[in-house]
């Protein structure tokens, strides 16, 4: 069950200096809100989610409460009373332990059959929590922590895995964590099963909140260092050293060696190397480890879709964090203009889910730039960060690249630099450039070869350098932020100008579409591109990039098209907005996922749901027929139009503004 | 509400006072069916009853909690004329006598007493006349209608306990019973007896249905204890008993018990709700809500901030809840209010 994310504390009756209510939000349980005086007799915290949201769970750790109530609202209410009841005062602790201090930090969980029937079914984004404890009036109590959980994805029920992870700190009452059935068998039931994209819905109301989202991840950062508890498992089985330790050290040297061209080339490759070489000792991974050292945040993906990725990740060992932070590897996104796509783009490895379905498919770790969103940059912290699922990737890869696909090669990356590197030199910068973006395209085009089996001759010679600059270029950016400032200061910013959403590398598995480039990344263009990777660092400067874009820009127009469509893995779309503007209002009775579906295409394509009828509906949704209540609705307000859920369905599936004519509603004659 | 609660004890100095009011009203119970008003009549009784002296007037009397304008109006005309002019009217009336004595039978209630009246029968002779005229409870009702009419001696509810307890037992061991109403609180004499019984495998979660309450009510008649049954639900017998003939071949009388199957989870505030008494009870609950709990015969539960009731509170003894609301515990002896 994903776990709604707390966005900040509205208010709280008190808390004490050491022990504020502020705490309550970061993701561990060893910071606690307490009451800042003994003896009060309700303590109570309201909280603020970063969406509204129904809660399907609650997990509470007490500090030294009796009764714990938690109550919801939405932020737009006026008055206190209007807060309902979800979860009834429940008991936490008796008089006697009240008295003696006893079992002061039970954790209950409250699944939803113990919540407010009527209550649990609706969407709110502001808890309210209040704690009693009158038997005790000498003891200052509150929360040790709180956890909300959104509704489960059909699959996912099984895998409560992520409200038992967290409370690793605590003795947990109910211990679901090792159902584990085996995973494979999970996995295959779930291969099965469509998975359609979407994320759309949440991404434009997230994206208002995006500037509060920033606050809280730096919250979150605090608690970040928190894994939970299988991961902690795996980590301990595994003999490869934490991820991000050893990447800030394999950046180094490389970075020393060739800034710019180097640091596309060379830089992404290290790590892989070192990394995959340790891998290559030891025996593929186990199914659980795959994504061992993957941190990673999603966005634009909605349940049920969500949580079905994120059970999948996480059963490969990657963890999940609601937010993006110190340590995370990968965002795993749906659109490439989602507010965390912003915050992430250039700071780790934005990736669509397809990697992580095709990892798991394929029970092993695809590389992630096969993956890669359009127009992300690839983070110099990918490379720590990416290396660390690129690193594993490498490894599984290498161990099991006879296999096929996704996987990269860690020869193509290991060796090839230091001759790429000499004649790239002595080509032009356009070339570079154009190399570059070839690269990226080539990469994707190496990576089916790859794939194909049938690149392990090229690979060998050619194809670490290209691989190297393809990641590298994609990763290039990001990195050479992080290695050189002056690579930073230059070409990030073209490139973010430029392609602020996609154009950039594609990194999108561009398959056998994009041969031609491939062509040329496999014969000359591999010199262009050592000599672009050396040249670039220095010899770059705006108007190349530029050019670059633009010529991007044209491939994306032309064979980006074609290319992206493979496995959705790579570009995806912005989020068209033809409801903007537009007020719609449900009417009647609409089935639950119908319902759903109607919010999230509404609110995917920027239109605005009321939760009543007033003067700003335009559009009535509704699947009842004619009666008397629309006359009324009518005579208050003229333009109102009175519309099938088909039409909306309609637009979605067209992806464009269809007339409303045809779905129209009239009076029956 | 038992039929047969004990009335104010003789000691009382407002004996004649409250005997009034409480005819007042009964009259308002079965006949005008104006519950509230009785209840109004038999709160004032009763505070008046617990009044250590004798009220001089109805303004001294209006002093006290639950006598206002009305009732000190008519307790100043007691005082004065020493009658009450609406109760003469209500006693001559033929019809408010013969509803008030028809209630006295178990199982004719109010409405069906008036109807009763309406049709003509308005003594236990006309009924005796007429059987087809009741259900099979009031039929058995008025078979044992004297018998129901007299106190049951402790001694003889002891038995009565003993018998029953010894059946039950040897049913199933896990069972636990216990005898509740005025003769937990040790009153020397009741009404009818009133029996609590829990298993622990029926819990308030128990979906299934239960035989456990019928398993009971099946060997309680194999042994002849009971004879009768009024009535037989999953959780609640009403029926009538009797001890055994004595040696010196005396026949007991038949006596009223009912049989209740709590569930285990239940049992403690069930326990104390049928031990009452009613006033300590509606004390209790008073107290309770002072605390921020909401106490009923089946839970206690605390009141959240928006004054909906919280989770059933675990409970595994009476003194839980009087823990738990902060009440100093209280034996059943000391429960008599």
């Amino acid at each position: 069950m994903p776990e709604i994310k707390i966005q900040h504390v509205v208010s709280c009756s008190s808390e004490d200096k050491n022990n504020p209510a502020e705490n309550l939000l970061k993701p561990e349980g060893k910071a606690k809100w307490k009451s800042a005086a003994s003896g009060e007799k309700q303590v109570s915290v309201v909280l603020q989610f970063e969406k509204s949201s129904q809660v399907h769970q609650i997990d509470i750790g007490n500090e030294g409460a009796a009764f714990i109530e938690v109550l919801v609202g939405k932020s737009t209410q006026t008055s206190d009373q209007d807060y309902q009841v979800l979860l009834v005062a429940s008991s936490f602790l008796s008089p006697i332990e009240s008295r003696n201090g006893t079992n002061m930090n039970r954790v209950r969980i409250f699944t939803a059959d113990k919540l407010s029937k009527a209550v649990v079914e609706q969407k709110w984004d502001r808890v309210k929590v209040v704690c009693t404890q009158p038997f005790n009036k000498n003891i200052p109590y509150g929360l040790s922590f709180i956890k909300f959980h959104s509704p489960p994805d059909k699959t996912s029920q099984n895998a409560t895995n992520e409200g038992g992870l967290k409370l690793g700190a605590f003795s947990l009452k109910t211990t679901d964590e090792d159902q584990s059935v085996s995973t494979g068998s999970l996995f295959a039931s779930r291969k099965q099963e469509p998975e359609p994209l979407t994320g759309a819905a949440a991404v434009r109301a997230a994206s208002k909140l995006s500037s509060e989202q920033l606050e809280s991840r730096e919250k979150e950062k605090n608690g970040q260092t928190v894994t939970p508890a299988k991961r902690k498992h795996e980590d301990s089985h595994s003999d490869k050293p934490s991820v991000p330790t050893k990447k800030p050290v394999v950046k180094k040297p490389e970075a020393a060696t060739s800034r710019r061209r180097n640091s596309d080339s060379d830089t992404p490759p290290p790590p892989k190397k070192k990394k995959t070489q340790p891998a290559a000792v030891k025996k593929p991974k186990p199914f659980r480890e795959l994504m061992k050292g993957v941190v990673f945040v999603m966005s634009g993906y909605q349940n049920p879709q969500r949580g079905e990725l994120r059970d999948k990740a996480i059963e490969m060992g990657a963890q999940y964090r609601p937010d993006w932070g110190r340590g995370c590897t990968h965002l795993i996104c749906a659109f490439s203009n989602t507010p965390k796509f912003q915050q992430v783009d250039g700071k780790g490895c934005i990736v669509s889910h397809q990697w992580i379905k095709d990892s798991h498919r394929n029970k092993k770790l695809m590389n992630w730039k096969d993956y890669k969103v359009r127009g992300s940059k690839t983070p110099p912290g990918l490379q720590d960060a990416g290396s660390s699922g690129s690193e594993y990737s490498p490894s599984e890869e290498e161990e099991e690249d006879v296999e096929e696909e996704d996987e990269w090669e860690p020869k193509k990356k290991t060796k090839p630099q230091p001759k790429q590197v000499t004649p790239k030199t002595t080509q032009s910068k356009k070339k570079n450039d154009k190399e570059e973006e070839e690269d990226e395209e080539e990469e994707e085009e190496w990576d089916p070869k790859k794939r194909t089996k049938a690149p392990s001759k090229k690979e060998s010679p050619r194809k670490p350098s290209p691989v190297k600059d393809s990641k590298q270029n994609e990763e290039e950016e990001d990195e050479d932020e992080e290695w050189d400032p002056k690579k930073r200061s230059k070409p990030q910013p073209k490139k973010v100008e430029a392609s602020p959403k996609k154009k950039i590398p594609d990194p999108s598995p561009v398959k056998p579409t994009a041969s031609p480039k491939h062509s040329n990344d496999s014969g000359d263009d591999t010199d262009a591109y050592d000599a672009a990777t050396d040249v670039g660092s220095d010899s770059e400067d705006t108007e190349d990039e530029i050019r670059r874009i633009k010529e991007e820009q044209l491939r994306d127009k032309g064979e980006g098209k074609s290319s992206s469509k493979d496995g959705g893995s790579g570009d995806l779309p912005d989020l068209p907005d033809f409801f903007s503007g537009k007020h719609f209002f449900l009417y009647g009775d609409f089935s639950a996922t119908e319902r759903r579906t109607i919010f999230r295409y509404i609110t995917a394509f920027d239109g605005e749901l009321e939760d009543y009828m007033d003067d700003k509906v335009t559009f009535v949704i509704t699947n009842s027929d004619w009666d008397d209540k629309f006359d009324q609705a009518l005579s208050e307000n003229t333009n109102l139009i009175f519309v099938r859920p088909k039409w909306i369905f309609a637009c979605h599936d067209k992806n464009k503004l269809l007339p409303y004519q045809p779905y129209i509603v009239v009076p029956a004659s | 509400m038992g039929k047969r609660k004990a009335g104010p004890s003789d000691e009382n100095p407002n004996a004649d006072l409250c005997e009034v009011l409480l005819e007042l009203a009964d009259y308002e119970k079965n006949v005008t069916r104006q519950m509230h008003k009785f209840n109004a009549y038999r709160k004032a009784a009763s505070v008046l009853s617990k009044h250590p002296t004798r009220v001089k007037n109805g303004t001294e009397a209006k002093r006290l909690d639950g006598i206002g304008d009305k009732i000190g109006k008519k307790i100043d005309e007691i005082i004065a004329t020493g009658k009450l002019q609406k109760l003469e009217k209500i006693r001559a009336d033929d019809t408010n006598v013969a509803i008030n004595l028809l209630t006295r039978v178990t199982g004719i209630g109010p409405a069906a007493a008036q109807k009763l009246v309406q049709e003509g029968i308005s003594t236990i002779e006309d009924l005796r006349k007429h059987p087809e005229k009741l259900n099979h409870h009031q039929q058995i009702g008025l078979r044992h209608f004297e018998d129901f009419e007299k106190r049951i001696p402790r001694e003889e509810m002891i038995k009565l306990q003993d018998i029953a307890f010894k059946v039950i037992n040897e049913l199933d061991e896990d069972y636990e019973a216990k005898v509740c109403g005025s003769f937990r609180r040790g009153a020397d004499s009741s009404g009818d007896i009133d029996v609590l019984v829990t298993h622990p495998s029926f819990t308030s979660k128990t979906k299934k249905k239960i035989r456990l309450l019928h398993d009971i009510v099946d060997s309680l008649k194999e042994t002849d204890f009971i004879t009768d049954t009024l009535s037989l639900g999953d959780s609640k017998f009403m029926g009538v008993c009797r001890l055994p003939e004595g040696k010196d071949g005396k026949e007991h009388p038949f006596r009223r018990i009912d049989i209740r199957l709590i569930p285990h989870d239940q049992y403690y505030p069930a326990l104390l709700y049928f031990t009452g008494s009613d006033a300590f009870n509606k004390n209790m609950r008073a107290k309770a809500l002072e605390e921020g709990f909401t106490l009923n015969e089946y839970t206690l539960r605390p009141v959240g901030s928006t004054g909906v009731p919280g989770e059933p509170l675990p409970i595994t003894s009476e003194k839980d809840i009087f823990d738990y609301i902060g009440m100093k515990y209280k034996n059943p002896e000391e429960r008599n209010m």
